[in-house]
C-alpha cells in the first residue's frame, strides 16, 4: 500500500475535481455517442483507426499482393498513369474476381451505398431518415424482382458464375480490410462495409432501369387533360414530336421534318382525368424545370469510313446522367488471352463492361425512353386491406410480401405490406388501388447481353447478341466495327398492347383483355446498319417516323429534340470527319433551339413596334438579343437574356396548366415551336389578364421585356461582366453523401438547354463519360469522366480527370494486348492477385 | 519537480498513450491518464503532464504515419472542410480531444488517490 500514502503535493480542490469530472464526462460522451450530425468523436479522431487512418490509403501502393479465394491462377493488375486497372487473367471467372477486387479497392463505399439504395436498405446505413428513399424501390417491386431474376438464372450460366466471381473479389478485399482502412465515409457514418452478395449486381441493374425507364409520359398527359381537357392535352402532349429527325434514317430525308398541326385550344377540365391523375400521385414529379430535365440524356453517333479523313469508322459516346463524386462509371481493361480483351466503363457492382470497345467493335448507348410502364385500376375485395382482386369476373389471390426496414443496429423500424397482382406491385392512392406492369421487373439477363457485346467480332454480332437478352432499360445501341460497319438499334423489350391502346392512359384491370399480349419482335425494332448517309446518331429522339408500324415508343414526350437536330446538322455538313472534330462536337456550343426561337423574338419586337406597342425597353432587349451569336460559350454575355426570355415565354404560354401557382405539366419546346406557327392560337392568351386577349407576338414581347428587367436587376448592366455565361451556368458534382467538401461545385460549363453538352437547372446532370473510338487496324480511343478513378476523397485520383472534362478534352486510353506491352513509365502501380491456399 | 523529472513523466505518459492507442484504440488514453494520476506520487501538475503526454503521443503517431508516406495533410484539409474549420484546427481538435481525455482523467486519478489515502489513514 506504499502508493496510497499521502501525496507530496496539495490534493486537488473540489472545484478542480468537479471541472475535471465534467470535462472528462463531456469528452467521453462526445467520444462514444453521436452528437447532432457528428459521429462519435473517439472513433473519428483516433489517430490509428479513425479518419487519420485514411491518410495511408489515399495512394495505391506501388506494388501490392493480395489473395482471393477461388482464384484459379495469378492475375496481374497494372494501373496506368490515369489510374485505370488493366487486368490480365487466364480465365474469365478470374478476370471478374479481380474486377470485383479492384473496384472494391477504389470504390468500396460507392459499391455499398448504391446497392443499399437499389435494394431499399439505406436505413441500415444511415437510419430512419432514409426511410422514404428505401420505400420507393420496395413498393415498386424492385427488390422482389431482383430476387426472382437471380433465382431464374442458370447456375452454370455465365451471368451467375461471373456475379459469384465478382462477389468473391469484393469480399476478398473487404475481409482483408482493417478498420483503419475503411473508406472515410464509413467513419463519418460510424458504420462498416457490408459483405457483397452476388444478387447485388441485379439490384444495381434494376436501379439503372429505374433511373432510365421509370419516366412515364402518362402522367403529364393525364395531368394536362385534367386541366384543359383531353383534346387539348393530346395536342400538346402528342404521341409524336412535331419536329423530328428519327434515329432510324429515312431515305430521302436531308434534314429534320416538321409535322405542324393545328393545336387544339385549351378546353374545360376533364373530371375523369382528374381522378386518374390522383391515382398517379405517387409518381408525380415537380414539373417546374421540365425542359431542363428533358434536355439531359445522352448523345451518340458513328461515322462510316467514307466520311472520315483516315478512312476508319469513328464512334462517339456521351451518356448524360446524374453527376456524382465518385463518378458513376469506373474505367477498366479486362484481358483473358484468346477469350476477352475489352476496355470501357463499368458501373461499380456490375461484372461487365457496359460501354466500351474490344479489338473489333466499339459501342455506346443512349436511352430510348420507351414507355414500358403501364398502370391498371384494380377491383379489390377490401379497400383497406385487400387479399383478392377481380379479373374477368373471378377473384384472384393477391401475393403479399412484407418489407421490413431496419436501422443500423438491425432493429426493425418500419414494415410495409406490398401486394402483387399478376401484373406487378399494387399501390393505393386516393382510395383506389392501381397495379403496375413494367419491363424492369420482368425476368431478364442483361449481364449476358453485355457479355455477348464484349465478345462480338463485328456490328452484326454485337446487335444480334445484345438484342437477345437485353430487356430494360431500352437503349439505342450504337456500334462501329473494324471492317467499317456502323449500326444502331433501339434495343429492349417493348410491350404489345391490346387493340388501339398505346399505354398512355390507365387500363381497366378487371379485364384480362387489357393485359400486354407480348413483346415486339426484334426485326420490328427501330434500327439501321450502314445507311447510305454514312452516319448514325441518337440523342434520345423519336426512333422512327410516326408512319412506321412500330411507332409508339413513348419517347416523344420524354426528351427534347434539339440535340439530335444539331448532331445530324454537324454530321451532314462534314465528309472529312476526324477524331478531333468528334471530340470538339461533344462540347459544341451551338443550339438549334436558339436558331428557331431567336428570330421569333426579334420579329415580335419589329411587329410590336410596327403597330405602336413597342417601347424603349423592348427595343433595347431586341438589340441585345440580336447581338447574340446563339452560342453558349463561357464568355458569352447574351445567352442569359435568351434563356430568361424562354423561361418567361414558357411560364406565360402554358398558364392554362397552372394549378395553385405551379405548372402540373409542361409541353416540350418542340410543341412551343409548333405553336409559333399559329400566332393567334388561344394558348397564347394569358388567362390571368382578364380584359386582354394576347397573341403570340404580345407574349414574346412581354417575355423579352420581363427577361431584360430580370437579368438587369439580378446581374447588372449587359456589358458589366455579370451576364457572362461562366457566371451563370455551373455543373455541381456532389459527393454521394452530399458533403460539400468532397464535392466539386460551381464548375463553369459551356452549353445551355438544347446544346450537345446540355447544362441547365441545378447542374447535377451532365456528360458522365465521354469517349471517341477510331476503329482502325489498331483500335485507338480517347475518353474522360467527371471525376477520377478513386472513390477516396483524399486521393489525388479522386477528381484528377475533372480538368479534362471541364475543358472538353479527352485523354488517350491505353489498350495494351499484354502486360508486357505496358512500359514501366506507363504503370503507376501494380497489384498481384494470387489464389489463397 | 525539476525539468528532467517532468520530462520523464511526460515521456512515460507519451509512451503508454501511444502504444495503447496503437494496440487498443483511443479509449486507452483516459485510462492511462487516470492510472497516471493514481500512481504518480510526486508530480505537482498531473493534469497538464498527462495532457502533454497524450498530445505528444498522438502527434508522434500521426508524425510516424506521415513519415511512412501517409497524406496526413489531406485528411486535415478534407475533414477540416467537412467541419468548416481550417485544416490546422482539425489537427488541433484531435489533439485537444486527447489532451482533455488524459488530463482530466489524471486529475480524477489524483483525486481518487487522495480519497483512498485518506480512507487508508483513517482505517
Amino acid at each position: 500500500m506504499r502508493y496510497l500514502t499521502p501525496t507530496s503535493t496539495v490534493p486537488p480542490k473540489p472545484l478542480t475535481l468537479s471541472l475535471a469530472a465534467a470535462a472528462l464526462a463531456a469528452t467521453l460522451y462526445a467520444g462514444l455517442s453521436s452528437v447532432g450530425p457528428l459521429p462519435p468523436l473517439g472513433g473519428l479522431l483516433d489517430p490509428v483507426n479513425g479518419v487519420w487512418g485514411d491518410a495511408g490509403t489515399s495512394v495505391l501502393r506501388r506494388n501490392a499482393v493480395a489473395k482471393i479465394p477461388g482464384l484459379t491462377g495469378p492475375v496481374d493488375v497494372r494501373y496506368d498513369t490515369r489510374g485505370v486497372p488493366h487486368i490480365f487473367a487466364t480465365t474469365e471467372e478470374d478476370v471478374y474476381r479481380a474486377l470485383g477486387y479492384v473496384v472494391a479497392r477504389d470504390r468500396l463505399f460507392q459499391l455499398d451505398i448504391q446497392t443499399r439504395a437499389a435494394s431499399g436498405r439505406l436505413t441500415e446505413l444511415v437510419g430512419s431518415q432514409a426511410l422514404a428513399l428505401d420505400e420507393t424501390p420496395r413498393m415498386m417491386g424492385m427488390t422482389r424482382a431482383a430476387e426472382r431474376k437471380f433465382a431464374a438464372l442458370d447456375p452454370g450460366g455465365s451471368s451467375r458464375r461471373f456475379m459469384e466471381a465478382y462477389a468473391d473479389g469484393v469480399n476478398a478485399y473487404i475481409d482483408d480490410l482493417a478498420p483503419e482502412d475503411y473508406p472515410i465515409e464509413y467513419k463519418l457514418l460510424n458504420a462498416r462495409p457490408e459483405r457483397w452478395h452476388a444478387i447485388n449486381s441485379i439490384h444495381l441493374l434494376n436501379r439503372m432501369g429505374w433511373t432510365l425507364a421509370a419516366d412515364d409520359p402518362d402522367h403529364m398527359l393525364i395531368r394536362a387533360a385534367a386541366m384543359v381537357g383531353e383534346s387539348a392535352a393530346e395536342s400538346v402532349f402528342p404521341a409524336h414530336s412535331p419536329i423530328e429527325e428519327p434515329i432510324q434514317p429515312e431515305a430521302g430525308w436531308t434534314g429534320p421534318h416538321n409535322r405542324f398541326e393545328q393545336i387544339a385550344a385549351p378546353g374545360a377540365p376533364d373530371s375523369t382525368a382528374a381522378q386518374l391523375s390522383a391515382l398517379l400521385e405517387r409518381f408525380r414529379n415537380d414539373d417546374q424545370d421540365a425542359e431542363a430535365l428533358r434536355s439531359f440524356a445522352s448523345n451518340n453517333w458513328a461515322v462510316a469510313p467514307a466520311r472520315t479523313r483516315n478512312g476508319y469508322a469513328l464512334l462517339a459516346g456521351d451518356p448524360h446522367l446524374e453527376l456524382t463524386l465518385p463518378s458513376i462509371w469506373y474505367e477498366v481493361h479486362l484481358v483473358v488471352p484468346g477469350k476477352l480483351d475489352v476496355y470501357g466503363v463499368t458501373i461499380p457492382g456490375a461484372p461487365a463492361v457496359i460501354i466500351g470497345f474490344n479489338r473489333d467493335v466499339s459501342w455506346t448507348f443512349t436511352n430510348t425512353g420507351a414507355d414500358v410502364m403501364d398502370f391498371y385500376r384494380e377491383t379489390v375485395d377490401d379497400s383497406l386491406n385487400p387479399t383478392r382482386y377481380q379479373v374477368d369476373g373471378e377473384w384472384r389471390d393477391l401475393v403479399t410480401r412484407v418489407e421490413e426496414y431496419r436501422d443500423q443496429s438491425g432493429n426493425v423500424i418500419h414494415t410495409d405490406t406490398v401486394r402483387y397482382t399478376h401484373r406487378g406491385p399494387m399501390t393505393r392512392d386516393h382510395g383506389r388501388w392501381v397495379s403496375m406492369r413494367w419491363t424492369v421487373l420482368e425476368p431478364s439477363d442483361e449481364l449476358r447481353a453485355l457479355y455477348d457485346a464484349s465478345h462480338a467480332h463485328n456490328a452484326y454480332e454485337f446487335e444480334a447478341g445484345i438484342a437477345q437478352n437485353f430487356w430494360a432499360p431500352a437503349q439505342n445501341m450504337l456500334v462501329a466495327d473494324r471492317s467499317g460497319s456502323i449500326a444502331i438499334r433501339s434495343t429492349g423489350h417493348f410491350p404489345i398492347r391490346p387493340g388501339d391502346h398505346d399505354g398512355r392512359f390507365i387500363f381497366d384491370g378487371s379485364s384480362s383483355s387489357n393485359d400486354w399480349i407480348g413483346f415486339w419482335p426484334v426485326d420490328k425494332y427501330p434500327q439501321s446498319i450502314n445507311p447510305k448517309q454514312g452516319f448514325l446518331a441518337s440523342a434520345n429522339q423519336e426512333p422512327e417516323k410516326p408512319e412506321s408500324e412500330f411507332s409508339y415508343l413513348g419517347a416523344d414526350n420524354g426528351y427534347e429534340v434539339w440535340r439530335a437536330l444539331r448532331i445530324n446538322e454537324l454530321l451532314r455538313a462534314s465528309t472529312d470527319v476526324t477524331v478531333d472534330s468528334m471530340i470538339r462536337w461533344q462540347t459544341d456550343p451551338s443550339s438549334v433551339r436558339a436558331d428557331i426561337f431567336v428570330p421569333y423574338f426579334l420579329a415580335a419586337v419589329r411587329n410590336e413596334d410596327a403597330v405602336g406597342r413597342g417601347d424603349q425597353v423592348l427595343d433595347s432587349a431586341g438589340v441585345l438579343l440580336a447581338q447574340w451569336d446563339r452560342k453558349y460559350a463561357l464568355t458569352n454575355q447574351r445567352a442569359v437574356l435568351f434563356e430568361t426570355a424562354m423561361q418567361q415565354l414558357t411560364d406565360r404560354t402554358w398558364d392554362e396548366l397552372l394549378q395553385n401557382g405551379r405548372r402540373v405539366a409542361t409541353p416540350s419546346t418542340a410543341i412551343l415551336a409548333e405553336l409559333m406557327s399559329q400566332p393567334t392560337n388561344q394558348w397564347w392568351d394569358d388567362r390571368r389578364t382578364k380584359d386582354v386577349i394576347e397573341t403570340r407576338d404580345d407574349i414574346l414581347a412581354e417575355s423579352l421585356v420581363a427577361a431584360l428587367r430580370t437579368v438587369e436587376r439580378e446581374r447588372g448592366a449587359p456589358n458589366g461582366g455579370g451576364w457572362r455565361w461562366d457566371r451563370i451556368r455551373f455543373a455541381n458534382i456532389y459527393h454521394l453523401l452530399h458533403i460539400p467538401a468532397f464535392s466539386a461545385l460551381r464548375i463553369p460549363v459551356p452549353g445551355g438547354v438544347g446544346t450537345l453538352t446540355p447544362s441547365s437547372g441545378s447542374g447535377i446532370f451532365g456528360p458522365s463519360w465521354r469517349m471517341v473510338v477510331e476503329m482502325g487496324p489498331d483500335v485507338r480511343a480517347w475518353g474522360t469522366l467527371p471525376g477520377g478513378q478513386s472513390g477516396n476523397p483524399l486521393s489525388p485520383r479522386y477528381k484528377d480527370h475533372l480538368a479534362f472534362w471541364e475543358s472538353g478534352k479527352l485523354q488517350p486510353l491505353m489498350f495494351p494486348r499484354t502486360s508486357a506491352e505496358m512500359p514501366a513509365a506507363a504503370t503507376s502501380a501494380r497489384l498481384k492477385l494470387e489464389p489463397s491456399r | 519537480m525539476n525539468v528532467f523529472r517532468f520530462a520523464s513523466r511526460v515521456l512515460i505518459v507519451t509512451i503508454v498513450c501511444a502504444t495503447g492507442t496503437l494496440w487498443l484504440g483511443w479509449m486507452v488514453v483516459p485510462v492511462a491518464g487516470f492510472v497516471y494520476g493514481l500512481l504518480d506520487r510526486g508530480g505537482r501538475a498531473r493534469g497538464s503532464t498527462a495532457a502533454i503526454g497524450a498530445v505528444l503521443a498522438w502527434t508522434a503517431i500521426l508524425g510516424a504515419a506521415a513519415a511512412r508516406g501517409a497524406d496526413v495533410r489531406a485528411v486535415a484539409e478534407s475533414l477540416g472542410a467537412v467541419m468548416q474549420i481550417p485544416a490546422l484546427a482539425f489537427f488541433g481538435v484531435t489533439l485537444i480531444f486527447a489532451a482533455i481525455l488524459c488530463g482530466a482523467a489524471a486529475v480524477l486519478g489524483l483525486g481518487a488517490r487522495d480519497a483512498l489515502a485518506r480512507r487508508f489513514r483513517e482505517g
